[in-house]
């Protein structure tokens, strides 16, 4: 959606023919000789250094995994060990050139990217920041262990090689001197300041966070460049694919102005070991034959794609160094088919049994370490006894750290026995930063002249009796646009994108007024890519950064099931508080549009630990909720309803114009009443206090309604001082009955308040179907009858009510047999 | 297919009905025109025939429920064909409502019966709300004497608030010296004092007094203490035979050995007999469970030990409720005739008085006989004054023959 492109239908259906070019594969033909022009005899060195270290690291765990020991030193480790022993020579080259500002992402197979990523950038770091970073990171914490093995004598850049070894070392085994303080581990260890940023478990995780981050360098000018690394298999995700397709949006080079114009800086690099997990990609579980083929079909530059000989370090650093000049030009976005073999399993659990014997020892006699090493020797960089010294030295060097990681007083665990909650602390940041940067924000008119603005300035936004909402009265969906659009005067990294956002507004008319404001890169439409759309948000604002991003209908949270609920939930505490998820995630329950479309799915994301979830219902709280979703530093699923984004406030006396904030995890008492306790989220509200009418009138019952507002956080105070006093509660949503939020919250009134109740807590949610056809919601969502129903049968009699729909026991006991 | 049988509506403002009599059987041939059922309102008694013909397969409800009108009861079928599984049952049955009428779709919506619960019945525990029971506990009332108002029969909060007898407000006093002593009320003491004015304030109690010749209860008085055996007949006292001799009367007059709760009366089959302790700790009721089966000797034996229990208060909490009527008894204190208070929720209590010398006319002459007071109180919401005569006069008839009473 873009006026400024016309669609000429002269062009579309003219004839003719696509043409490709060519796809490099293994073009590199150099010798170490050769790279003497770019390289020096110590980088050269140095290569096979890093490999060894890196073939040691792995050969170590391998040992520890299969006989319970390493050179004497026994341990047991139950976690997990994705090795990548035959790799090295991919990693170290991919690493070689690369610094600290240049962001590697990677998958549950990357230690060898953290350590040659941090070796790199160590042997670019001065002493000073070394020094510096060291000292800081967890207060110290790592380097007091490693003082024990590496006294002041010791050269700074060899303390932070023992620093790097031990740190990544220590979180694989799970102790709190480990990198994220043994909350990542083996597959989710990383080191931000040497650049090496998350590794994912999830196969192909990695490659839409890696997309955010390019896009968050880009936005905020950022220096360096970022890289995916995930392996061949991960191309059977929809995610990667995805991302390939969102990192090549025309936009960057069609629409984005000025220097914001052009390619993201990012390398798609696929670590080509031939096989995702024992499925052999080339030939058995994908058709691209040559990973590399995928480009072609991406952008018209074919996304540069080369296949790579990631056995040669020099062929990798080669092709590192030329792309690297392409993103630079802003030519990106990158994609790299690294040729590699890893000798070991899938992990050491693995028999390989996919593969033949011949197969593994034919590699093996490419061994990169023994070729290179070769190679050395033969142009006369080093002699035999030169690197047989080197990886004496290394073995000494692993064998300090695995004893020091593996000593309980040096290296203890978490003191989850001391204290037990211990883990609660990383779920959340709690931080309030009110921006992310101090440059000033990017925008394209002042805040008064936005025609949205000038609009709402015409409506009333003082309070509104029930039905009187309008046009002439501001409504929920202008409360969302007010804050959002105030943050994008303060917040400079702040950017909003989805699906259909800018030029229309977005589905609902809630950014109405945004496109006139920002400038593409800070708003801009994204692909109907939900789980990218989620996923680049997450790299986005873990790379420093705060974002909104739109799904349109909650129906398609599933789209992003992985990106919400193991990316943006779980960052915070897997880094154990290292990272920052300054992200909102708006998501509208629909209505009207059937069974795929109008669904509440709030208990999905209030189930996952790490994520806050709210649901507004009135203009008031929307706007306050949301001004505290910007402020704050944690995930939050904000949701909408559909059937509300045009009511006016009933409830306050207005909605001021300026900053406020509703806290995040409040309740609010929307009718006092002293009879029955009646609890709702989200647009249900209505209904509710519909009901309450009906019960107050017909039945001389004094229902008290609260809006939950929050799911997570929830405050249960208030609910619980209701209930002290009325004894009983209803719960109502229209999220389906079964395993909805409500039964949480249920459960926990029961609990807190078990002594105070006169009936049990009662929920009424809609029916566990689908979604009929919106001239039949009214049988599906719940209606006030159905509350006062509920309440005639289960919570105090009406007198003279007879109620009209099935809610006995009896009912209720043969609908759960019947999965109804 | 069955048809169904439908709950009548009779009236625009009648909601439900009480299903009182079902006329056939389940398993009956019923003709169109048989009689049915009989069911009533608050203002009248009907009867309902069949406009069916076949075989009552299956009965909804039982009699003495209350039905929601328009709701069906029952269902009337071919010989051997299977009533639908009761659960299927409410949902065919609107199907089948909507096939056949569909005129009828645009009307007011049917109520629609749930599935049938099962009614409560004796030995049914009390159901109580968590906060009945804490509130209950609070205010030292016991909640199973509470009338349940609550959804599925609960007692709640405000059923327990309703035994708490109003408070007066306090009443500060200046003191500038102590002309009394003040004790704080024990825990029992209050609760029995919470009792006794419940009851006293909310039962429309009325009290008969009569009393009777006991001679042939004092013949035998005398004959069983001489008892030397070892049959324990020594310590039978003229109590004990009073309740003996009530624990065989008493079943015919079901409404007294029963519970008013609420809507519903519970009527039991066996008799339990609260007895009335003068204890230091203030009255204790212990129940004499199962009087109807016992033996005179096992009366004497069992109460005898209660007694002790109670003094020595270690009496097992479990018998000190259940009770479905009550026989108190002051006449070894000289009392001619008392108005004992009710045992909420039973519906009566015996007074037992002491013997005075009374003459009676017997062939022109005056002759002195014992005769001992009994006065009996009762709650006239559940029981009318002349069944609370008819139970007296059964019962001192029986006094005054004891000894033929003990023959059957």
């Amino acid at each position: 959606m873009a006026k400024k492109l016309f669609i000429d239908p002269g062009e579309m259906r003219k004839s003719g023919q696509i043409d490709f070019s060519s796809i490099p594969v293994n073009q590199y033909n150099k010798t170490v000789q050769d790279e003497l022009e770019n390289l020096s005899k110590e980088d050269l060195v140095r290569i096979y250094r890093d490999m060894a270290i890196i073939r040691e690291f792995e050969e170590m765990l391998y040992a520890i995994k299969t006989t319970g020991e390493y050179r004497h030193t026994p341990y047991d480790y139950p976690g997990p060990a994705h090795l990548s022993v035959g790799q090295e020579a991919s990693v170290v080259g991919q690493a070689f050139l690369l610094d600290k500002d240049d962001l590697i992402f990677g998958s549950h197979r990357s230690h060898g990217e953290i350590l040659a990523k941090g070796l790199s950038a160590i042997e670019k770091m001065t002493a000073q920041e070394l020094t510096q970073i060291m000292e800081d990171y967890l207060d110290g914490t790592i380097l007091a262990a490693v003082r024990r093995i590496k006294d002041g004598t010791t050269a700074v850049k060899d303390l932070a090689i023992t620093f790097l070894l031990y740190g990544t070392l220590a979180e694989i085994f799970g102790r709190q001197t480990g990198f994220q303080m043994g909350l990542g581990g083996s597959m989710h260890a990383f080191f931000t300041p040497f650049g090496v940023y998350p590794n994912n478990a999830i196969v192909g995780g990695s490659a839409a966070i890696a997309l955010g981050s390019a896009l968050f360098k880009k936005i905020n000018q950022k220096k360096g460049i970022v890289i995916s690394n995930v392996g061949d298999g991960s191309l059977g995700c929809g995610v990667v694919w995805e991302a390939l397709n969102m990192a090549s949006m025309g936009q960057f080079r069609e629409l984005w102005d000025g220097e914001y114009q052009g390619g993201l800086p990012i390398i798609f690099n696929f670590f080509n070991n031939q096989y995702g997990m024992g499925g052999q990609t080339a030939g058995e579980t994908m058709g691209f034959d040559f990973l590399a083929r995928i480009g072609a079909g991406i952008n018209p530059e074919q996304m540069h794609a080369e296949r790579i000989d990631g056995y040669n370090p020099l062929a990798v650093i080669d092709a590192m160094r030329n792309k690297r000049q392409l993103l630079e030009e802003k030519r990106g976005p990158v994609l790299l088919d690294t040729v590699t073999y890893r000798f070991a399993g899938h992990s050491p659990s693995d028999s390989s049994s996919y593969r033949t014997k011949e197969e593994i020892e034919a590699w093996q006699q490419h061994d990169s370490l023994v070729t290179y090493g070769l190679e050395l020797v033969r142009f006369g960089l080093a002699t035999e006894e030169d690197l047989q010294g080197i990886r004496e030295a290394i073995v000494e060097l692993v064998q300090s750290v695995v004893k020091l990681a593996v000593d309980e007083d040096i290296s203890p665990r978490m003191d989850l026995p001391g204290d037990p909650d211990l883990i609660e602390r990383f779920m959340f940041s709690e931080q309030r930063v009110e921006k992310m940067d101090d440059r000033p924000c990017e925008v394209l008119i002042s805040r008064e002249e936005n025609p949205r603005v000038q609009q709402i300035q015409r409506k009333l936004r003082t309070k509104v009796e029930a039905g009187q909402s309008g046009l002439r009265t501001f409504q929920l969906r202008d409360a969302i646009f007010e804050a959002i659009l105030d943050k994008f005067y303060v917040d400079p990294t702040l950017v909003a994108y989805g699906e259909d956002v800018r030029d229309w507004g977005g589905a609902f008319a809630v950014y109405r007024g945004l496109t006139e404001a920002l400038p593409y890169h800070r708003f801009f439409n994204a692909p109907i890519s939900e789980a990218a759309i989620v996923s680049s948000g997450v790299g986005y604002v873990l790379s420093g950064g705060r974002a909104i991003i739109e799904l349109m209908y909650c129906d398609f949270l599933g789209r992003a099931g992985d990106e919400v609920f193991n990316q943006m939930a779980k960052w915070q505490a897997m880094s154990a508080g290292e990272l920052q998820m300054p992200l909102v995630l708006r998501v509208s329950v629909g209505s009207k549009y059937g069974a795929q479309h109008s669904q509440d799915w709030t208990a999905l994301p209030a189930h996952i630990p790490g994520l806050k979830v709210v649901f507004p219902a009135t203009p008031y709280d929307a706007k306050g909720l949301m001004n505290s979703a910007l402020m704050g530093t944690d995930p939050v699923i904000f949701f909408e309803s559909q059937r509300i984004y045009d009511v006016g406030e009933m409830f306050r006396p207005e909605v001021p114009e300026g900053y406020y904030e509703v806290p995040i995890g409040e309740p609010d008492v929307k009718r006092e009443g002293t009879d029955l306790t009646i609890l709702s989220i989200g647009a249900t509200l209505y209904r509710a206090l519909k009901a309450a009418d009906i019960l107050e009138e017909r039945y001389g019952v004094s229902a008290e309604v609260i809006d939950a507002r929050s799911l997570v956080p929830f405050n249960y105070e208030p609910v619980l001082e209701s209930v002290a006093k009325t004894g009983r509660i209803l719960l109502t949503s229209d999220a389906c009955e079964r395993a909805s939020y409500l039964k949480e919250m249920a459960q926990t009134v029961s609990e807190l308040a078990f002594d105070d109740l006169d009936a049990p807590p009662v929920v009424v949610g809609a029916r566990n179907w689908i979604t009929p056809a919106h001239e039949l919601e009214e049988f599906f969502f719940p209606q006030p009858e159905w509350m006062i129903d509920a309440v005639d049968a289960k919570i105090m009699p009406l007198e003279g009510h007879s109620p009209k729909r099935r809610v006995s026991r009896n009912t209720q006991i043969i609908r759960k047999k019947s999965g109804l | 297919m069955a048809t169904p049988i439908i709950m009548p509506k009779q009236g625009q403002t009648v909601e439900s009905c009480i299903l009182t009599v079902w006329h056939k059987q389940v398993g009956e041939q019923v003709f169109e025109g048989d009689l049915l059922f009989s069911y009533e309102t608050d203002k009248a008694v009907f009867d309902e025939e069949s406009t069916a013909e076949g075989v009552l397969l299956e009965i909804l409800f039982e009699e003495g429920d209350e039905v929601p009108v328009l709701t069906t009861i029952g269902l009337i079928g071919e010989e051997g064909e299977q009533p639908p599984e009761a659960d299927a049952q409410a949902f065919h049955e609107a199907d089948q409502a909507e096939d056949t009428h569909p005129s009828e779709k645009d009307a007011v919506p049917k109520p629609i019966a749930d599935p049938v619960e099962p009614v409560l019945r004796d030995g049914d525990r009390v159901k109580a709300s968590p906060r009945a029971r804490r509130l209950a506990a609070e205010i030292g009332v016991d909640y199973r004497q509470a009338s349940p108002s609550g959804a599925e029969g609960r007692v709640v909060s405000q059923d327990v608030l309703a035994l708490k007898p109003q408070v007066a407000p306090e009443i500060v006093e200046e003191q500038d010296e102590l002309h009394y002593e003040e004790m704080e009320l024990s825990r029992a003491r209050k609760l029995i004092g919470d009792r006794m004015r419940a009851s006293f304030s909310e039962v429309p109690r009325v009290t008969l007094n009569t009393s009777f010749d006991a001679s042939e209860l004092l013949d035998l008085r005398k004959k069983l203490k001489a008892d030397r055996s070892e049959q324990g007949l020594s310590g039978v006292t003229l109590n004990d035979m009073v309740i003996y001799a009530v624990s065989r009367t008493i079943l015919n007059h079901p409404e007294l050995n029963a519970h008013l709760l609420g809507e519903k009366t519970r009527l039991f089959r066996d008799v339990h007999l609260g007895i009335a302790v003068d204890t230091e700790r203030g009255l204790m009721v212990p129940t004499f469970f199962d009087a109807n089966r016992k033996s005179l000797r096992d009366t004497s034996v069992e109460i005898k030990s209660m007694i002790q229990q109670c003094h020595d208060g270690n009496i097992n909490p479990d018998y000190l409720q259940g009770a479905t009527f009550t026989v108190t008894n002051l006449g070894p204190l000289g009392i001619e005739s008392f108005s004992p208070i009710i045992n909420l929720p039973q519906t009566g209590i015996l007074g037992v008085n002491s013997i005075a010398w009374k003459l009676k006319e017997q062939d022109g002459e005056y002759i002195p006989y014992p005769a001992m007071g009994l006065s009996l109180t009762f709650d006239h919401r559940a029981v009318d004054g002349a069944q609370g005569a008819r139970f007296l006069k059964e019962l001192t008839g029986r006094l005054e023959t004891f000894s033929l009473l003990l023959c059957v």
